[in-house]
C-alpha cells in the first residue's frame, strides 16, 4: 500500500490484488470494471489477429473493454498530447516513429514493474515502447509471367538487365534507403551508419525500372495481382494471406528487413495502469505464440518461435541470419526529417 | 424612409447570421490558427518567418509548386475541351431534355472522388477493362495510369460540371434573333459560331475556367491515386510536412499560400466579365 491517503478506489483495489498472488501482475479479477482502452493499430487482417489474441483475452482477463481506431499517425498523436486532450491510450507504432515519438514526450515511459519482458530479444526493447512482434519485408514476385525468373536478393533486384521486369519500390525513404545500400553490394552487417550518397546513386540507378512508388502498403501486391508491375518490396504476411487465397505470386526470404511492430501508450493517457498491463500483456509468450499463429509475425522471444504452428512458422523470418537486417530506428532518428525531404526532392526529379 | 431601409438591411443581415457564424467558428478560426502555426517557431514560441524563408529556399516546394500550377492549368484546358461541347449540346435542348440531361452532368459531381479513382483503377489499369479491348484488337496496352494522363482524366471528370454550367449560362443569355440575323446575312454555321455565338460566350468560359483553376489548386486524393511519383501538388505536400515530416509550421506555410493563391483567383473571377454571375445575382 503506497500511502495512508482516505480509501480511494486504487487502494481498495489493490488490496483485493493482494490476494491473488499466483497470478501475473496484469491479472486482478474486478480491479477495472467498467474501464475501457482505446488502441489504434492498422486495421486489416493484422487487427483481427489482434483482437483475437490480445484485446479479447484481455477484456476476459482483466475485465477491461478495448475499444479499436485504425490508423496509427503520429500528427494526431502530437495534436492530442499537445493539446493535452488524450483519446488514445494505446497505439501501435512503425520503427522509425518509436525513436521520435519518445523525442517529443508523445509517449509514456514502459512501467519495468508492469511489463516483464526480461527474455525478449534486445531489438524489442526500448524504454517508450514494447516490441510484440517481428516482421519481415522482402521481395514479392509473380510465379505466372515472365517465366518464373525474378530477382530473390537485392543485388538481383537492382541488376535489371539479368532481371527484366517492372520495380516497386515504396515512397518513403526508411527501409529503401537501407535496401539501395544492400542492392549496391554493401552486406547486411555493414549497412549502418548508411552512406547515404551511395544509397541515392544506387538508387538513381534503379529509377527508370521502377513503375511504382508505393503509397499504400496494400499495393505492393495489388500491383503484381493487376499486373501493373512484376517484383515489389512487401511483407511475407501479404504474401502469405494471397497464397493461401491460390493467387500466383511468392516472396524471397533472401536479405530480408526485419522491423518490430512497436506498442506504446500514450503521454498522458487517463488510463495509465489499465493501458501498462496491456503492455505487459502483449509481452505474454503465449499471446505472443498465438498472435503469430493468426497473423504470421515472429514473436519476439527467441524461445517462443518453436511453439509456432509449422504452417506458419515457415513464413517466419529467421532473426539470427546474418543477411537479414534489422532496423536500426536510432540511426534514422535524428536525421529522418533531412533524408525523407531530400527523397521527396529525388522522387520528383 | 431611410429608417425602414436600414432596419430592413438589418433584419436581411440577421438572416445571414447563423451561416456567418458558422463560418467564423469552423473556418475563419482555424484558418487564423494556420496561419498563427505558419508563423511559429520549429521548437516553441515567438513569431519568425523562418518556415517561409525554408520554404522559398528548398527545391521540393519550388517543384511542387510548378507541378501544382502545371496540373490546374492543363486541367482547366482539357476541362474546357470536354465541357464547351457539352453546355453547347445543353443550350440547343427543349427545357424539357435540358433537364433530363444537366442529370447526367451531374451524377459524377454527386460521387465521391475516392471511388471514382478506384474505379479509373480498374478501367484504365494495364489489365483494365480498356486495354483488354484493345489487346482484343491486337493493340500493346497504353499506359493510362499512375501518370499525368490519370490524372487529367479523374481531375476533369470532377471539374466538367463546375464548367458546363457558367458557358451554358453564358449561351442561353444570348438573344437568339443575333444567331438569325448572321444568318440573314449569308453566313454559314461554322461562321455564325466562330464570330458571334462564341465570342458572347467567353465570359462564362472565363468564369469557369477560374472557377476550375481554383479548385485544381487544392486537389489531393485524385493526383496521390492515380498519378505518377512526379505529380505532387500542394495538398500532397501540406500532407507530407504534417504527417511525416512533422513540420506543422511549413505544413501551415504552406496551405497560407494556397489559400491566398486561391484568394488571388477567386478575386479575379469577381473582376471577369461574367464571373460576377457566379458570386453574385446582379452582374450579367
Amino acid at each position: 500500500m503506497p500511502d495512508l491517503q482516505p480509501l480511494s478506489r486504487r487502494s481498495v483495489i489493490g488490496g483485493l490484488a493482494a490476494g491473488a498472488i499466483a497470478s501475473p501482475a496484469y491479472i486482478r479479477p474486478g480491479w477495472a470494471q467498467g474501464k475501457r482502452l482505446v488502441i489504434v493499430n492498422s486495421g486489416g487482417a493484422m487487427g483481427d489477429a489482434k483482437r483475437k489474441a490480445l484485446y479479447d483475452p484481455f477484456t476476459k482477463a482483466t475485465g477491461i473493454e478495448i475499444v479499436t481506431a485504425s490508423g496509427p499517425d503520429l500528427a494526431k498523436m502530437k495534436a492530442q498530447v499537445e493539446r493535452k486532450d488524450v483519446e488514445w491510450d494505446i497505439t501501435d507504432l512503425n520503427d522509425a516513429w518509436v525513436p521520435a515519438a519518445a523525442r517529443l514526450g508523445l509517449l509514456e515511459k514502459v512501467d519495468e514493474s508492469i511489463v516483464n519482458r526480461a527474455d525478449a530479444i534486445p531489438q524489442s526493447k526500448h524504454e517508450y515502447a514494447v516490441g510484440g512482434t517481428v516482421y519481415a519485408a522482402g521481395i514479392a514476385f509473380p510465379t505466372n509471367r515472365l517465366g518464373g525468373k525474378a530477382p530473390k536478393t537485392w543485388p538481383e533486384f537492382w541488376d535489371a538487365k539479368g532481371f527484366p521486369g517492372r520495380r516497386g519500390l515504396r515512397n518513403r525513404v526508411t527501409d529503401t534507403l537501407e535496401i539501395a545500400l544492400m542492392g549496391d553490394g554493401v552486406p547486411a552487417s555493414q549497412v549502418y551508419p548508411c552512406d547515404i550518397d551511395r544509397a541515392f546513386k544506387a538508387l538513381e540507378r534503379i529509377k527508370p525500372h521502377v513503375s511504382h512508388w508505393i503509397a499504400q502498403t496494400a499495393q505492393t501486391v495489388s500491383l503484381i495481382q493487376g499486373n501493373e508491375t512484376d517484383f515489389t518490396y512487401t511483407y511475407t504476411t501479404r504474401v502469405k494471406d494471397l497464397q493461401a487465397a491460390n493467387v500466383p505470386i511468392d516472396y524471397s526470404f533472401k536479405q530480408n528487413i526485419l522491423g518490430i511492430g512497436w506498442i506504446g501508450a500514450l503521454k498522458g493517457t487517463k488510463n495509465r495502469d489499465a493501458a501498462m498491463r496491456f503492455l505487459a500483456f502483449t509481452m505474454d509468450k503465449d499471446r505472443q505464440v498465438e498472435l503469430s499463429n493468426l497473423s504470421g509475425d515472429a514473436p519476439t522471444y527467441a524461445d517462443a518461435l518453436a511453439k509456432v504452428d509449422p504452417a506458419t512458422r515457415k513464413w517466419l523470418p529467421n532473426i539470427a541470419d546474418p543477411d537479414n537486417l534489422f532496423v536500426n530506428a536510432t540511426w534514422w532518428d535524428s536525421r529522418i526529417e533531412e533524408l525523407n525531404t531530400r527523397f521527396k526532392e529525388w522522387l520528383l526529379t | 424612409m431611410q429608417l425602414r431601409a436600414t432596419k430592413a438591411h438589418f433584419r436581411d443581415a440577421a438572416y445571414a447570421m447563423p451561416a456567418a457564424l458558422f463560418m467564423a467558428l469552423l473556418f475563419a478560426f482555424p484558418l487564423f490558427s494556420v496561419l498563427r502555426q505558419s508563423l511559429q517557431q520549429e521548437n516553441g514560441d515567438g513569431l519568425t518567418f523562418q518556415a517561409y524563408a525554408k520554404i522559398f529556399s528548398t527545391p521540393l516546394f519550388l517543384r511542387v509548386a510548378y507541378t501544382t500550377l502545371e496540373v490546374s492549368v492543363s486541367a482547366t484546358v482539357f476541362s474546357l475541351l470536354l465541357a464547351y461541347p457539352i453546355a453547347y449540346f445543353l443550350a440547343k435542348q427543349s427545357p424539357r431534355r435540358r433537364a433530363l440531361y444537366m442529370i447526367l452532368v451531374l451524377v459524377p459531381f454527386w460521387t465521391s472522388s475516392l471511388v471514382k479513382s478506384f474505379s479509373f483503377m480498374v478501367l484504365l489499369g494495364q489489365a483494365g477493362i480498356i486495354n483488354q479491348m484493345l489487346g482484343a484488337f491486337g493493340i500493346a496496352p497504353v499506359k493510362m495510369l499512375f501518370n499525368r494522363f490519370g490524372v487529367m482524366v479523374g481531375m476533369s471528370h470532377f471539374l466538367i460540371p463546375f464548367f458546363v454550367f457558367p458557358i451554358l449560362t453564358s449561351l442561353r443569355s444570348q438573344p437568339p434573333e443575333l444567331a438569325k440575323a448572321a444568318a440573314i446575312m449569308g453566313a454559314g454555321k461554322l461562321r455564325i459560331f466562330l464570330r458571334v455565338t462564341l465570342p458572347l460566350s467567353l465570359p462564362g468560359v472565363m468564369a469557369g475556367a477560374l472557377l476550375v483553376f481554383i479548385l485544381s489548386l487544392g486537389f489531393y486524393i485524385i493526383p496521390a491515386l492515380l498519378g505518377g511519383r512526379q505529380d505532387m501538388m500542394f495538398a500532397n505536400l501540406v500532407d507530407f510536412y504534417t504527417r511525416e515530416a512533422l513540420n506543422w509550421p511549413m505544413a501551415s506555410a504552406v496551405a497560407v499560400l494556397l489559400v491566398t493563391a486561391a484568394a488571388v483567383a477567386a478575386m479575379l473571377l469577381s473582376k471577369v466579365r461574367g464571373g460576377s454571375s457566379i458570386l453574385s445575382e446582379e452582374g450579367h
